[in-house]
């Protein structure tokens, strides 16, 4: 395992020799980034910057406050340059971090930046540096809840054709399921709903997209399901009773392997 | 297009088909292309959950329940009085594609009683699973069970569309299967099996890549001495066929000892799940399975075991399942199973197949002649173990990969761990912490192994000791299977306890 790695750069106890500066970020991707871009650009001192995410913050009253504008073009400069200058596996690591809903993923991504520009791809495998057991632990969090997700969506078409997806994510992973179903169904249009975040990933011939708007009704959407539906629920709900053998019945195991939280709109 | 019809058939296919037990989608990747519905991948994806517990990824049914023959087992024995009912290859196909399209399923798994004749019920299948590929263009998996006696022709065109082809053993030795399928013979089951293995090696063979999931039992580096001379298959285990001594493996595909375990010596890949680009064809891709089943017949653990081992090194088969007999006939010929189907048995030949295939261990090692039941307290590899103490304890720093692979504690991904992790050290030295860290259950390892010369429980140990401690922990028997035999919680004191303690004191490093 990989030790050596300069406090300067990364530090795990943070030094008191000037006050802490928290860049206060938005909840999102594009804020994180943003939230990156201005600490990095800040030449305050890594080791004396701290990133965080709007929601619930605590004031400690030694640190100094400064809010992060977000930036659509300051993320996209971060996001290019690790593609480019770091690996596209780097690349991608960060994307699904950044899909991750932990309250406290903001710093650590921060970090995996930094130690990624210093040392490049292999600070991937830093495993003995704390924020990187993190990272690590956030992507397979990611990684799980969108496999999951790939078993338990449910799609239903709607009377014009497009096949419905909803569901409630914990993670930010429309955009990463939308690309499993796109290769999955090429001919469908297919549009699948985080009910959660009001956002609304999209494919159509192929090509794929995400429209995010708070405004979106989605109890609307119950009046465009088509009437054949409500078959073929039935169709699948006559199939899952009877292949269950009841000689085995453990309905205990069932809910530990598919926990409610997935089930909402089975 | 859906009736009241369909959902009756579907009811009564479901219901008859629900004994089989495989219900994996894995093993082959599949891209799309630009037109047609599906793609696959090979970890495989749970869809649902039935209230079994079982994993729902599959559209599981029946072709047809009718049925000519007479398994004494089976629901759907021709001497039943049961509702009779079949699809049309086009009724299959649409309520395949609209299943799959609302990602109810990964899949199709196809079964059937056998109308007519093996051949003629396999022709109707393989119209069925035509037009669901070539009208449907469904690229999604298909699993097909082959009846025991079909044509090879009709093989060699249904290998090309399924990704799986499976032919059930049933029962593990030729004279329970002439009592309870009294249809069914060795060789016609292992004919086809032949077959597919032979075809699909052929086809492997073209593309360059290796045809099996385990080692050959001379190529396996063991520990002891004894435990070479074991692989031959006693006469009275696979009688009636001669298949299975008479096919020549040919070495160039074996893995040589190297810790990957993954890369052969003609650096050809192993293990590798076939990837198969959008319109490429391949033979039975995701390779063959078959299912026994356990406890409808007076055949031992071992017999069964050895069986496994000889369909996983001659017929290159990819999984044997097993499934716990549920006497559903209520046949007084057979074992009563009011009590409950025994799930415990079943579980413990789940972990015996598990060493098999991905520990290397040979039959003979796991179970012997003379004590033909695996221990129902202990899992097979604890057993083993507790069994071969002179080979213990293991020294963590030495030890080599397949040696580390069998100690109880530490499975395939420490074992790779601790050998990456030992030639990185740079002089220094692993401590029982990192192979906590590392992965290593040491409430079962501690027992086995020493880390620089050093054990962590520095007590004289013996086989009863160790035994009373093993028993004592909670995960011994999975939560959710219930013991007969209650035991006596042998422990004097938890070594868990004492491992965690020393731990965080510091004590052993
Ligand atoms: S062949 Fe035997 S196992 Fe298969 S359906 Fe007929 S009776 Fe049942």
């Amino acid at each position: 395992m990989k030790t050596d790695i300069s406090p300067q750069i990364c530090p795990i106890d943070y030094p008191t020799d000037k006050p802490r500066h928290v860049y206060v970020c938005e909840n999102s991707p594009e804020g994180i980034l943003s939230g990156v871009y201005d600490a990095w650009v800040s030449r305050y001192g890594h080791s004396h910057n701290y990133i965080q995410i709007a929601d619930n913050l605590e004031c400690n009253i030694f640190y100094e406050y400064i809010n992060v504008e977000t930036d659509y073009d300051k993320a996209v400069n971060i996001s290019t340059a690790v593609k480019h200058k770091i690996s596209y596996n780097f690349y991608e690591l960060l994307y699904t971090c950044l899909q991750s809903s932990d309250p406290d993923r903001a710093d650590d991504i921060y970090r995996l930046i930094i130690l990624g520009f210093a040392i490049g791809d292999s600070a991937r495998s830093c495993l003995a540096y704390p924020p990187i057991q993190r990272i690590m632990k956030l992507q397979k969090n990611v990684w799980n809840e969108t496999h999951h997700y790939m078993g338990f969506l449910r799609f239903e078409e709607l009377s014009n054709g497009y096949m419905f997806a909803r569901f409630r994510p914990q993670n930010d992973i429309c955009s990463t399921l939308i690309l499993h179903f796109a290769d999955r169904f090429p001919e469908e249009n297919i549009l699948i709903a985080d009910v959660g975040r009001r956002k609304i990933a999209l494919s159509k011939h192929g090509k794929t997209g995400l429209v995010s708007n708070p405004d979106i009704d989605f109890e609307h959407f119950d009046y465009l399901i088509s009437y054949s539906e409500k078959m073929f629920r039935d169709l699948w709900k006559t199939f899952t009773d009877s292949i269950a053998i009841k000689e085995r019945s453990n309905i205990k195991l069932q809910q530990q392997l598919m926990p409610l939280r997935f089930r909402e709109f089975m | 297009m859906i009736t009241e019809d369909i959902m009756k058939k579907l009811n009564i296919l479901t219901a008859s088909a629900k004994y089989d037990v495989a219900c994996t989608s894995s093993g082959v990747t599949r891209q799309n292309g630009k037109s047609g519905m599906g793609n696959s991948i090979h970890a495989g994806i749970c869809h649902s959950f039935s209230s079994d517990g079982r994993c729902i990824s599959l559209l599981k049914v029946l072709y047809t329940n009718e049925c000519i023959y007479d398994c004494k087992y089976c629901i759907n024995r021709r001497s039943n009085d049961v509702e009779r009912t079949s699809f049309t290859p086009e009724e299959l196909a649409r309520l395949t594609i609209s299943f799959y399209k609302r990602n109810y399923i990964e899949g199709l798994f196809l079964s059937s009683g056998v109308t007519r004749s093996p051949d003629d019920t396999m022709e109707q299948i393989y119209q069925a699973i035509r037009l669901l590929r070539h009208r449907y263009e469904f690229h999604g998996y298909i699993h097909v069970k082959v009846i025991p006696g079909t044509d090879d022709a009709l093989i060699e065109k249904l290998g090309w569309l399924a990704d799986r082809m499976s032919v059930n053993m049933e029962l593990p030795t030729a004279d329970s299967l002439t009592s309870l399928a009294p249809h069914k013979t060795r060789s016609s089951i292992l004919t086809p099996m032949r077959s597919i293995q032979l075809k699909r090696n052929r086809d492997l063979d073209f593309h360059g890549d290796a045809f099996y999931n385990r080692l050959p039992a001379k190529n396996r580096p063991l520990i002891s001495e004894h435990t070479q001379k074991s692989f031959h298959l006693s006469e009275n285990t696979l009688k009636d066929n001669s298949y299975l001594s008479d096919y020549k493996k040919d070495n160039s595909y074996y893995v040589s000892d190297n810790i990957q375990g993954y890369t052969s010596s003609s650096g050809k890949n192993y293990y590798k799940p076939v990837t198969m680009k959008a319109g490429e064809k391949r033979f039975v891709p995701s390779g063959q399975s078959t299912q026994l089943i356990i406890g409808a017949s007076k055949d031992t653990d071992y017999e069964i075991i050895k069986v496994s081992e000889a369909l996983y090194d001659r017929f290159n088969l990819k999984r044997v399942f097993y499934s716990a007999f549920i006497n559903v006939n209520r046949d007084s010929n057979l074992p009563d199973t009011s009590n409950g189907p025994d799930l415990l048995r079943e579980h413990r030949l789940y972990q015996a197949d598990w060493l098999l295939r991905f520990y290397n261990f040979a039959a003979d090692e796991i179970i012997s002649a003379d004590h033909p039941s695996l221990n129902t307290l202990l899992d097979p590899k604890c057993n083993y173990a507790l069994n071969h103490l002179e080979l213990f304890p293991v020294e963590i720093m030495t030890a080599s990969y397949h040696t580390l692979l069998r100690v109880p504690g530490i499975g395939v991904t420490s074992a790779k761990r601790i050998v990456s992790a030992r030639s990185n050290l740079n002089g220094s030295k692993l401590s029982f912490n990192d192979l906590k860290k590392i992965g290593v259950v040491l409430k079962r390892a501690v027992y086995f192994i020493t880390c620089n010369g050093k054990s962590m429980i520095p007590l004289k140990i013996t086989q009863s000791f160790i035994l009373a401690n093993l028993l004592g922990l909670k995960d011994n028997i999975p939560g959710n299977l219930t013991m007969d035999q209650t035991y006596e919680q042998l422990s004097l004191f938890d070594v868990s306890d004492i491992v965690e303690e020393k731990l965080q004191a510091g004590i052993i490093r």
